[in-house]
């Protein structure tokens, strides 16, 4: 069904770890692998799937490392990609960041994690906060240690453990939404999307059934409210962590759920709705072959005007073989970068409805590249703190627990960018 | 409680104890200088009684393990510690054991009895552990104890260990497959289990063992079902997989209508609708069609339950989800996932490569699904090189006539990319939207040859490349661009471009008969320094030249073969001398010089630029088969739709728990529960429900969760049953009525019971909670499940409805084929007419009986419509005797509007077809109605199923304006009612077209006395007798027209018959010879009874509905 075995490997492709779950693909055949990846990549062909001979490679790869789980069988691809991500995913909780320098350090646990995350090449217990209840390498827990059960494992409530308990109940919640803009170089918006999530910081004691309430239009319009006088989004493509009841909210809207501990994104969606860009970029880059390249880079925020967007950062590309920069910007400030051959022009606060200048200057030598370039698009990035752009609300937070506690909610709105690019002629 | 903060402690702790690194930098090795030592060191320390230093010393031999170092010599040392006390040691022993027991299998077995005690520990985290380090030991020897733990482990308390027993069957499995039986058994206990926890984990050894015992799902197909959404995301993925092949086996196709109009482009039967009785064609068609489809309930249990997981936050599950509704669900519903895949295209980039090349597949299947998305596949600078050309195939795809400016224009952005194989890729893509679309062809075109001047080469070489392709499909009008080519030469330098345009030249000499020596002159000069692949176009077009302008080329072609006779590469010289000797006339050089020219200048087929994409959804989809485009090891084939559905029965569930569920008492102790449907899971179906009644969640009963409770006793609800009187009737009431539901579609019912207990619970939870306010609770549960299956079979009600629109409008369209007038002749006139137009169709074609047809061709469909509507009864009645022609169904094969003035028709002439017997014999008929003459009408490229075989007619020079003419052509049908397609061509465009023959004109007839036809029809009875029963409406009563009607729905002849209430018809199948006997017999009134016998099953079948069809009408 699934992987064979899991390997970690180093950037010259040389194992780390490697876990042996079926036995029936030879370990040496990762081997092949990185000689396979640099030819398929010198090739231009390279896939996430390799193949030599009867083995297949399944890889991604993780800052340093490469993840690669090899299989002879018919794999589902879509799980073992899901899985190796998982895997990822499960170690940067337990080593902040997963790199060949923490795996090194903790051979030990990422052994005991491959251990449970799979067996016989079927992915198991995959939600690190039940993990890291049993998988500790605390000496000082082991006189108790032996005797502890972690019913989570065993539980239906898989990502929930019995006994919590805080002396202040509180829920954090944070509405994230990230835009994400394609406009073409004509200045036409080609696809303009609001990806949003709403995470939960939850700390509460007991096994709290909690009840989130949106403005969601279907179900006002399931339970005949008046959509009018409140302002209600519809959400579309809506995808929930797997503490939500799926069955329940299919049939009446409800969001209900019994909360993993701590950090974790409740749920995520999407709107198609065409929303007018945040941040509208015009910019004039006329090249002067053999002498210089102006541009000229006019920003405008098209948001409300109570609203200030922050750490805004403009990326406008420049010919690679530019030189002696000149900069002037109405505000913020703007630097070259040579290596990635960008111009940053970055401004800390960005009111709404402002409209900013900059004006770049560049020297070119007068022997002229053989090549064209392309012109890769102008990126943006920002945050807006207080404010989405959907007007999704958090209209209640239900939090019902049978030893009957207060608990607030708090409640974060932040829209920031996500995949935003406009394209230059 | 932090876990994270608190390991950081402990790292912090271990580091400031300072204990030695079991570690990483090849400094620190400096401990390790000498491996004695260190064996020593590490032995001593597990022989030691300390915990903590054991501890340490199995956490520096994992380091080695990890590290690659043998620490196999430490076997015997470790193995002592399986015993430990200590959970950490024991994990890490555990680890090492996995890792070394195959090679050290004799002290390996030192182990086995610790597991087996660990086997009975009270705890069920330290069996599950034992049995999951025993099965991952891989010791033959140690098989049959395995076998007996999995057994003891299946039927265990706890859900966890029964799980652990499941995953352990397929290690059993690998190591040795003869115990598969047993296995089996163990696997359908544990398929038998109601815990989620479970599900999935048995489903996955089912697949790994046993996936072709299908058999053993049925009696859990259900509960699979039901449990499905609250199974964990890995087991949701192995069911959901599992229950696509299982749906596919046990189900009919939800789209077999459409896969049938697909097929025969005909539609589905809707009564003898006054209309549609009109139109024989599409009656007999749907007469041939089987009952109507009604979707299985178990069927579109499976649709819904998964349907929600589309919402799944883990990408292989959404990915299952969709791959199932793409396999199994109605056409209609199958939208649904696309939204849900398109929302994968933001997940990583790994994932986005399997979901758009399964959406590459889908696409291809069905359009429509993704084409609202459209601008979900545009493709960023920032995505890598596979993804973007896998977006790209998406796009092209997706491209329509309506859509392609937008896609072109996005097209633009892409060749400007930095990425040259993304560019390359672009172009390729371009190209095959101006194949596919031939609206934007020259749009298309223009702009590739735009490309041609790009100061990039290897753009400006793809799109040579491309351009060549697009050429070939209409080289007359564009000698300009093959000019442009030329000027081209000059300039290119990528090998593969220079071929193309050479052998562009080459090809379409005579459109530039000026250019062409010159590029050979210039070709000459530089031959031995071009690539192998140009030096041999460069002869191909030399000896083009000498064949078609030898005066002008001649030395030239001379001086080029000589120059490649003394070339490096043999292949080159080898070719040389071929062509010398093909082209150059010589006396010893005999019969080939004459065909040369036909040699090197026949019709050559234009590529077909289709995507790879292309039938790959025959592998299941998000398979690893189907990302290879092969078969992997062990890829369970998906199985094509049964014709006849499988007993549905099967799946019935006897269990008497399931209808006891819905008494109330044991309900109410229910709906206090947690709902997670296997909450009270630690203690498992054998344990008793009976832990926390005190939890009071506000929230209701969930559906689903009342699968569990059925391990009740019936007894205590009896007992109790004596409560409030008035709810008592209530309950009655709605217990007679499930009864009644129960009768009429029993299983359904239980099916109902089943899945959605929740209606009953419900009105239990209700009661419980009377005292609460109306609206605090939530019927939504009950109201909903029923809403949706009402919704459902609106639904499907609105899928026919929909499809009889479809097909109506189709009839509309064909019904405009026939002409008004069309309508059976008397046999006596047909014969005659037969003699004549044998004689004289081809020269008397626009003589007086074709201008009638041509004429109303012209006057467009609407009028031959209405009076269609409204005229033929009364031209049947009337018109016994009809013109000759107008008593032969013509069928449309080009319209004048989508001709672009040519219109094409054509009909059965039912004479045979000369040059070949086993040829059906088709009159088409053309006629111009341009302003301009028409030429070179011909047909091209049959595209015709195996064995089928087109005799073309002789192409038409020209065709005036205003002009008709008609032909004949040949076509063996192979005794199937399949279209043969082909295209048609004309000087300036080419037309799809395709001739479907109705069954009766795929025989002749044979003429037989009345004692050979008893003969023959005694050797064909049983399978090859099919006998229907039929009414005669009173239009059809007298002899002639009952005659006339059967010999113009079958071309058959008449066998002399000595009773006068029969009548009997012979004929031979066209393609195999084999006889078709028709016998009609009139019974008292207007009853009759007809008799087919023929060996063709499919062909008497069809043609008993034609004949009363025919009859009835």
């Amino acid at each position: 069904m699934s992987a064979s075995a899991v390997f970690v490997l180093d950037l010259k492709g040389k194992p780390l770890i490697s876990r042996n779950y079926k036995g029936d693909v030879d370990m040496g055949e990762i081997e092949h692998f990185l000689p396979l990846l640099a030819q398929r990549e010198a090739e231009g062909t390279l896939t996430p799937l390799l193949t030599h001979g009867h083995v297949h490679f399944l890889w991604i790869q993780h800052a340093n490392l490469y993840l690669v789980a090899t299989t002879r069988k018919n794999a589902n691809a879509s799980l073992v990609y899901t899985f190796l991500y998982k895997m990822v995913e499960v170690f940067s909780e337990y080593f902040k960041e997963l790199e060949e320098e923490s795996v090194r350090d903790n051979f030990v646990i990422v052994y005991e994690l491959l251990d449970e995350l799979m067996d016989f090449g079927f992915p198991q217990t995959t939600d690190s906060k039940i993990l890291q209840e049993y998988i500790t390498q605390e000496s000082n827990k082991l006189d108790t240690g032996g005797s502890r059960v972690p019913t989570t494992v065993t539980n239906a409530v898989s990502w929930r453990s019995e006994g919590l308990r805080y002396k202040k109940n509180e829920v954090f919640i944070d509405v994230i939404e990230s835009v994400n803009l394609l406009v073409s170089a004509t200045g036409s918006v080609l696809l303009s999307e609001v990806v949003g999530s709403i995470k939960l910081k939850v700390f509460l004691s007991g096994m709290p059934e909690l009840r989130l309430g949106l403005n969601d239009r279907i179900l006002f319009e399931l339970t005949g409210r008046p959509g009018g006088k409140n302002k209600s989004v519809e959400l579309e493509d809506v995808k929930f962590h797997q503490c939500v009841r799926l069955s329940r909210f299919d049939a009446d809207r409800t969001i209900s759920f019994v909360p993993p501990d701590g950090d974790f994104e409740l749920m995520s969606y999407r709107l198609n709705t065409q929303v007018k860009p945040l941040i509208w970029i015009e910019s004039v880059i006329e090249k002067f072959s053999h002498s210089r390249v102006e541009i000229m880079v006019k920003a405008k925020g098209q948001f409300k005007k109570q609203s200030v967007a922050n750490g805004v950062e403009i990326t406008v590309p420049v010919p690679s073989d530019v030189d002696s920069p000149k900069f002037k910007a109405s505000m913020g400030s703007a630097k070259y970068v040579p290596e990635r051959n960008v111009v940053l022009w970055s401004i800390k606060s960005f009111p709404g409805g402002k409209e900013y200048l900059l004006r770049a200057h560049f020297g070119l030598p007068s022997v002229e590249r053989e090549e064209d370039e392309g012109r890769p698009p102008i990126a943006v990035r920002f945050e807006i703190p207080y404010f989405t752009v959907s007007g999704i609300q958090v209209r209640y937070m239900k939090i019902i627990e049978k030893s009957g506690y207060q608990a607030l909610p708090w409640v974060r709105y932040i829209t920031q960018s996500g995949d935003y690019q406009l394209r230059t002629s | 409680m932090s876990t994270s903060q608190a390991y950081n402690e402990e790292k912090g702790g271990s580091s400031s104890l300072g204990e030695p690194e079991y570690g990483h930098d090849p400094a620190s090795g400096g401990i390790f200088s000498s491996d004695y030592k260190r064996h020593d060191d590490l032995k001593e320390m597990l022989d030691s009684n300390k915990d903590s230093l054991k501890l340490e010393a199995m956490k520096r031999i994992v380091a080695m393990i990890a590290r690659g170092k043998n620490a196999s010599d430490l076997f015997p040392a470790v193995v002592k510690n399986v015993a430990c006390k200590n959970i950490e040691v024991k994990k890490l022993v555990y680890v090492y054991l996995v890792r070394y027991a195959e090679e050290q299998q004799d002290l390996a077995l030192l182990s086995i009895s610790t597991f087996q005690r660990g086997l009975k520990d009270p705890n069920q985290l330290i069996r599950a552990s034992a049995l999951r380090v025993l099965s991952s030991i891989r010791v033959p020897i140690i098989v049959p104890i395995m076998m007996l733990a999995i057994k003891e482990a299946a039927s265990d308390m706890s859900p966890y260990v029964r799980k652990t027993a499941a995953h352990a069957i397929p290690k059993l499995y690998s190591l040795d497959s003869d115990q598969k039986d047993q296995l089996i058994e163990v696997i359908e206990k544990l398929l038998a289990d109601k815990t989620t926890l479970v599900a999935g984990s048995v489903v996955m050894a089912f697949e790994e063992v046993c996936p072709e015992r299908i058999d053993l799902i049925h009696k859990n197909y259900r509960k699979l079902c039901n449990l499905l959404i609250d199974v964990e995301e890995w087991g949701q993925v192995v069911i959901i997989n599992m229950l696509t092949r299982y749906a596919r086996t046990q189900f009919l196709s939800p789209n077999q209508n459409e896969s049938l109009l697909e097929e025969n482009a005909e539609k589905a039967f809707y009564g003898s609708d006054e209309e549609d009785a009109k139109d024989d064609k599409t009656e007999t068609a749907s007469l041939v069609k089987r009952k109507p489809y009604v979707m299985d309930p178990d069927h579109r249990l499976l649709l819904r339950n998964t349907k929600p997981l589309l919402q799944s936050r883990n990408a292989a599950v959404v990915m299952a989800v969709a791959q199932l509704y793409f396999h199994l669900a109605p056409k209609a519903e199958v939208g649904v996932i696309a939204k849900a895949l398109v929302r994968l295209l933001r997940s990583h980039s790994e994932v986005q490569y399997v979901v758009l090349q399964n959406v590459a597949t889908m696409s291809i299947k069905r359009r429509g699904m993704f084409e609202p998305y459209l601008k979900s596949f545009y493709i960023r600078s920032t995505d890598p090189t596979q993804i973007k050309i896998l977006k790209l195939e998406v796009l092209t795809n997706l491209a329509n006539e309506t859509n392609i400016s937008t896609i072109l224009r996005e097209f633009q952005t892409y060749i400007r990319s930095m990425d040259k194989d993304f560019v390359a890729a672009t172009i390729q893509a371009i190209g095959r939207c101006a194949t596919n679309i031939g609206k934007v062809r020259d749009t298309c075109l223009n702009g590739l040859v735009q490309l041609l001047s790009n100061r990039d080469e290897l753009v400006v070489a793809e799109s040579v490349v491309v351009i060549k392709k697009l050429l070939q499909m209409q080289p007359s009008q564009h000698s300009e661009i093959i000019k442009h080519m030329a000027k081209l030469t000059d300039n290119i330098q990528v090998p593969m471009a220079r071929a193309s345009i050479l052998w562009l030249i080459g090809e379409y000499c005579e459109h530039v008969p000026k250019i062409a020596p010159d590029v050979l002159r210039k070709m000459a000069k530089s031959f031995t320094n071009e690539e192998d692949i140009v030096k041999l176009q460069v002869i191909n077009l030399a000896a083009k030249l000498y064949l078609t302008n030898s005066k002008q080329s001649k030395l030239l072609t001379q001086y080029v073969l000589n120059l490649a006779k003394y070339d490096q590469n043999y292949d080159i010289r080898d070719r040389a001398r071929f062509i010398r000797q093909l082209i150059v006339p010589t006396e010893k050089s005999g019969a080939l010089n004459k065909y040369a020219k036909k040699l090197f200048l026949a019709q050559k087929p234009a590529p077909i630029l289709e995507s790879s994409f292309k039938d790959r959804d025959h592998f299941q989809l998000g398979s690893l088969s189907h990302l290879l485009n092969a078969k992997a090891v062990g890829y369970q084939e998906l199985p094509d739709w049964p014709d006849e559905a499988p007993d549905p029965s099967v799946r019935n569930v006897e269990v008497p728990e399931w209808t006891k569920c819905t008494s109330r008492e044991k309900r109410k102790e229910k709906v206090e529960k947690p709902f997670y449907s296997d909450s009270e899971g630690e203690s498992g179906p054998t344990e008793s429900a009976d832990s926390e009644p005190e939890s009071v969640s506000e929230s209701e009963s969930e559906s689903g969760s009342g699968t569990e409770s059925g391990s009740g006793s019936g007894s205590e609800e009896e007992e109790e049953e004596s409560g409030d009187q008035s709810e008592e009737e209530e309950k009655e009431k709605k217990k007679k009525k499930k009864k009644k539901k129960e009768k009429e579609l029993p299983w359904k019912a239980s099916l109902e019971s089943m899945g959605s207990p929740s209606e009953e619970e419900e009105e239990e939870g209700k009661k419980a909670k009377k005292k609460k306010p109306q609206h605090d609770r939530k019927g939504g549960s009950e109201s909903s499940s029923e809403e949706g299956s009402v919704s459902e079979s609106s639904s499907s009600e609105s899928d026919s409805g929909s499809d009889a629109e479809e097909s109506q409008s189709e009839t509309e369209t064909k019904r405009r084929k026939t002409p008004p007038s069309s309508k059976p002749a008397p046999k006596a006139a047909k014969k005659g007419t037969k003699e004549i137009s044998l004689l004289d169709l081809d020269d008397f074609a626009p003589s007086p009986p074709l201008p009638t047809s041509s004429s109303s061709l012209v006057s467009s469909s609407l009028v031959t419509d209405l009076e269609g509507l409204t005229l033929i009864d009364t031209s049947l009645a009337s018109t016994v005797i009809s013109p000759v022609f107008s008593s032969v169904k013509t069928y449309e094969l080009l319209h004048r509007m989508t001709g672009e003035g040519l219109s094409v028709e054509y009909y059965f002439s039912r004479q045979p077809f000369a040059p070949d017997p086993h040829m059906v014999a088709v009159q088409i008929q053309f006629s111009n109605n341009t302003d301009s003459e028409v030429k070179n009408v011909r047909i091209s490229e049959p595209k015709l199923l195996s064995g089928m075989r087109v005799q073309e007619f002789k192409e038409i020079e020209s065709l005036a304006p205003g002009e008709t003419t008609s032909v004949v052509m040949g076509i063996d049908f192979c005794d199937s009612t399949q279209a043969a397609n082909f295209q048609l061509c004309t000087h300036t465009r080419q037309f799809y077209g395709a001739i479907q023959p109705p069954v009766g004109e795929l025989m002749a007839p044979v003429f037989m006395s009345e004692n050979e036809f008893k003969k023959e029809q005694g050797k064909l009875t049983g399978m090859s007798e099919i006998t229907e029963k039929l009414t005669l409406p009173e239009t059809c009563q007298s002899d002639h027209t009952i005659v006339q009607r059967v010999t113009s729905a079958a071309n058959v002849s008449r066998v002399p018959c000595g009773a006068d209430n029969e009548y009997r018809f012979a004929a031979k199948t066209v393609t195999s010879g084999s006889l078709v006997l028709i016998t009609l017999e009139k019974k008292e009134g207007a009853l009759a009874q007809l008799t087919v016998n023929s060996e063709k099953m499919v062909i008497g079948t069809m043609l008993v509905k034609d004949i009363i069809q025919a009859l009835t009408q």
